[in-house]
């Protein structure tokens, strides 16, 4: 089937036609393109509010039945390739990220914010010299 | 999609030992996709190609780059950029109907390339175009594909070991591909470093002639409007990046990250509760699910470093935490540290660097 990903925009949708244009994400900007339905569109977040429903859909949705489907009844003949039997990978290790091998050098917070900021900066400095003249140059530039 | 589910290791899934069938045996090389967008190949890419160049070294096998395009003069860049970068020859499909990034004849093409040229591995980047691509052409080869990657490795035998966090973030996992081919995966820009570009450096042309045709492409591109230049962040390659997280209590305390970015030139940006709770854009967000950084500095006032963050930092030269909680995570990967209320220091951090970087007093300093 035809996929459109990162769909930041439903532009229209024509039943009879059966085509759909959509506003899609790209790097460096939005891509307007026209298919045809059947097509799987995902969308990008954030891309509408979510509204209350209202008190009529809430008592339909309360009474709605659900209906269940399994491998069979979606008509999947090969139950090997479902799921976790069915994916070309597997997950060899999990483990938690080890941690650097030393901790954050600590600066003491000093009487004034303003001491501390000046202690804070130092060690930066003092750990990493060339910063210094680098960040005079882009705060030069800002 | 093949993208494997967070599950933890079966015994005698993970354990199962690999028999590459026979015809996937004579699968060699290692591949990068050099993705070009309106005629500019992608950084993502050349990173790519700088790792590809270690897995390739590893295996004692070829790096190729694969560059998709129409017949112009930028696919022609692409193609001597792949070279630069450390391809040792690049696989070219140049076709009209892959002048601008649809999902359909790029599928085909990539699809077809790698039946008749069959790499072990088969690298892209994590952008909008990289994942979309991926995904499909995955699925038409029926192999694995492992998503955002942070790390890659060949292990003894000779396979790739696809490391990326797993469980919401709070864990990593190592990834296999055990029977199938090519072994895909992606990689999001600034997780690897940008390798060194030897103009010198010259490698060999492949070209492949892709079965497609404009009129069977369902798909048309009716425009394409470009971002306003003004609303681009340019987080993920800033040199200076200065972030706030929830320890900020407040939007209007958000303004304090702002205000030290803007004396420092520097770029701003967010964990990603600020961006569920609408302070900042999710363009600005840093971690696992917005934008890897490699500045020299980071600045994490207010954030406490989950995996998910930590992941997105972890490139930076010197990562500076302000946090109230000394137990916070941040401490075991920042270099510098300092426990205390973030709110209170930032304004006198600003009032500090923009005295001692101003030009004033560095002419003092040099006289």
């Amino acid at each position: 089937m035809l996929q459109l990903t990162y769909v930041s925009k439903i532009v229209s949708c024509d039943k009879d036609a059966r085509k759909v244009v959509v506003e899609r994400r790209a790097e460096g900007g939005v891509q307007l393109l026209e298919t045809k339905m059947p097509c799987l569109i995902t969308m990008l977040e954030g891309v509408n509010e979510v509204r209350r429903g209202t008190i009529d859909d809430s008592l339909r949705a309360a009474r709605a039945e659900i209906v269940t489907w399994s491998a069979k009844d979606a008509g999947i003949a090969e139950l090997a390739k479902c799921g976790l039997k069915g994916s070309p990978t597997i997950v060899k290790k999990v483990f938690a990220p080890a941690p650097r091998t030393e901790r954050a050098f600590f600066i003491e917070p000093q009487k004034t914010a303003g001491d501390s900021a000046e202690a804070v900066i130092g060690a930066i400095f003092a750990r990493q010299s060339s910063l210094e003249g680098d960040m005079a140059k882009l705060a030069g530039s800002a | 999609m093949s993208q494997t589910p967070a599950a933890p290791p079966q015994g005698n899934r993970a354990s199962a030992k690999k028999e590459l069938p026979e015809h996937f045996r004579g699968y060699k090389h290692v591949w990068v996709f050099v993705e070009q967008e309106r005629g500019e190949v992608h950084p993502v890419s050349f990173e790519l190609l700088g790792e590809g160049r270690k897995l390739a070294d590893k295996l004692g096998v070829e790096l190729a780059g694969v560059v998709l395009g129409a017949p112009d003069a930028a696919t022609q860049a692409a193609v001597a950029a792949a070279h630069h970068y450390g391809a040792d020859l690049v696989y070219l499909v140049e076709h009209e109907t892959l002048k601008d990034y649809r999902n359909e004849p790029y599928s085909k093409a990539l699809t077809q390339l790698v039946n008749a040229h069959k790499p072990e591995i088969l690298l892209l980047g994590a952008t909008t175009l990289g994942r979309d691509l991926a995904g499909s052409v995955a699925t038409t080869l029926l192999t694995g594909l492992t998503a955002d990657c942070t790390e890659l490795a060949v292990d003894a035998d000779g396979s790739l070991a696809a490391t990326r966090p797993t469980f919401g973030g709070s864990l990593l996992c190592t990834i296999y591909t055990l029977n199938y081919r090519p072994q895909m995966a992606t990689v999001r820009p600034r997780v690897f470093s940008m390798p060194p570009r030897d103009e010198n450096r010259q490698g060999r042309i492949v070209r492949f002639a892709p079965d497609l045709d404009e009129e069977t492409i369902i798909t048309k591109i009716l425009k394409f409007i470009p971002d306003r230049e003004s609303s681009k962040s340019n987080l993920a390659f800033a040199d200076v990046v200065v972030a706030g997280g929830l320890g900020l209590q407040s939007a209007e305390n958000y303004q304090l990250v702002r205000n030290l970015a803007m004396t420092l030139g520097a770029e701003y940006g967010g964990s990603r509760p600020l961006v569920q709770k609408g302070w900042i854009t999710s363009d600005r967000q840093i971690g696992q699910t917005g934008k890897t950084i490699r500045p020299k500095l980071y600045i994490a006032a207010g954030i406490s470093g989950a995996i998910q963050h930590r992941v997105g930092v972890e490139g930076a030269d010197m990562i500076l935490a302000i946090n109230t909680d000394k137990n916070a995570p941040i401490f075991d990967f920042a270099h510098v540290g300092i426990v205390t209320d973030a709110i209170r220091l930032l304004p006198a951090l600003t009032e500090a660097f923009r005295k001692r970087l101003s030009p004033h007093n560095r002419d003092r300093l040099a006289g």
